[in-house]
């Protein structure tokens, strides 16, 4: 009896341990468009139907791949998204990686993605780690050399020989990209050009396979 | 009183009121001793004809193409001019939209241009890339061209330009984001 109590106790508190030292790698996913903005035509598609529908693949592929995965999507079917609106989104969730998705027509058979990181000049302050306030468009500047890594990391693994056959990778380019404004989290934005609209699929295996490497190599 | 007398004094004052009159319209210039070289000379504006190089790219390469212009000393001017022959080329080349049309520039004492079109200039199908180079190619042809102007904001109809991908809240910086 007095084993099973003991069994039981160091059970409980090496639960209780795992408990506090487990934290979810948490990703926002960002769709292009909304009811007001349907983006550019792929075809007969608009942008914004084909990144909620790259997300939603998207998402179910990293919950399957990666166990202690929190995936968030930014917006769904038939909502309007307000300005600065995922940026909030993202920080109140406290993300540890924040990725926006684009689409548009490319004339040429092979799809073409570009990685973008953010900057809205040219600085190199960079902030003490302390509390202090920010300007919104400034956020980016706490996890700028995370998101550079990131970014670095990701183009290193799309542009392997196992996906060059699929698609070229260009980048990665630093820019005051609007999407990753006031994010805090380190933020990659990728804009995908492709042929047909159901090309999408394309892009699922390769994204995973570099979260799934961040997921593994990063501890928050 | 005698009559030269009577021809004397009204001519005297004739020729005095045409002295003066001249004086006042700056057809007759008194340089003092005392005054210095400076003081008597004023910037007019001067215009001239400039040839520049006005900066695009195609096929992932930089061209360029001379122009002509009018360069004046009026800074604003000068940008003007060259951003509407930038403008020009851009339409020929099928880049902008053939519609746009530049509307006005001015420039801050921090020398931050503010260029505004009546229009969108970025072509709104185009990838995000597409888009940024075009405002490299802007930057590239004031920069090369040695005008002294820091960074760029762009309006439409003077308003802060709204693009979905590029954010033009911030000034761009005359070196942009291509040489990073």
């Amino acid at each position: 009896m007095s084993l099973n109590y003991l069994i039981f106790f160091s059970l409980f508190f090496v639960n209780n341990a795992c408990a506090q030292t487990y934290q979810p790698f948490i990703i926002i996913l960002d769709p292009a468009g909304d009811t007001q903005t349907p983006g550019r035509l792929i075809n007969t598609v608009y942008e914004r139907g084909v990144t909620l529908h790259y997300v939603q693949a998207l998402k179910t592929a990293l919950e399957t791949a990666i166990p202690n995965v929190v995936v968030a999507i930014t917006r769904s079917p038939g909502e309007t998204i307000a300005p600065l609106h995922t940026a909030n989104f993202s920080n109140r969730l406290c993300a540890n990686l924040f990725l926006s998705f684009h689409f548009y027509h490319e004339q040429e058979t092979k799809p073409h993605l570009f990685l973008y990181t953010f900057t809205c000049q040219q600085t190199t302050i960079i902030p003490k780690q302390s509390l202090q306030m920010l300007a919104y468009d400034q956020a980016y500047l706490v996890h700028r050399v995370l998101s550079t890594s990131f970014a670095e990391q990701s183009k290193q693994i799309l542009s392997q020989s196992l996906y060059a056959a699929l698609f070229d990778v260009h980048g990665v380019y630093t820019l005051p990209c609007k999407p990753l404004m006031g994010v805090l989290a380190p933020a990659i934005m990728f804009d995908i050009g492709i042929a047909h609209a159901d090309d999408w699929y394309l892009f699922i295996d390769p994204i995973v396979h570099f979260i799934t490497h961040l997921a593994t190599t990063y501890t928050p | 009183m005698k009559l030269p007398t009577f021809i004397f004094i009204p001519l005297f004052c004739f020729m005095f009121g045409i002295f003066l009159y001249g004086f006042y319209q700056e057809w007759v210039i008194i340089r003092l001793p005392w005054q210095s070289n400076n003081q008597l000379l004023y910037t007019t504006p001067t215009t001239s004809k400039h040839v520049i190089a006005v900066w695009w790219m195609k096929n992932k390469q930089w061209k360029y193409e001379s122009e002509q212009i009018l360069w004046s000393n009026s800074i604003p001017d000068t940008v003007f001019h060259l951003v509407q022959s930038w403008l020009a080329l851009m339409k020929e080349e099928q880049i902008i939209n053939p519609m746009v049309t530049l509307q006005s520039i001015a420039i801050t004492a921090a020398d931050h241009a503010y260029i505004s079109f009546d229009q969108n200039i970025l072509p709104k199908e185009s990838s995000v890339y597409e888009k940024w180079i075009v405002i490299e190619s802007l930057l590239k042809t004031i920069r090369e061209n040695k005008l002294p102007v820091q960074s760029i904001v762009l309006l439409t109809n003077h308003q802060i330009s709204h693009d979905r991908h590029l954010d033009f809240s911030c000034p761009w910086p005359i070196q942009g984001f291509l040489t990073q």
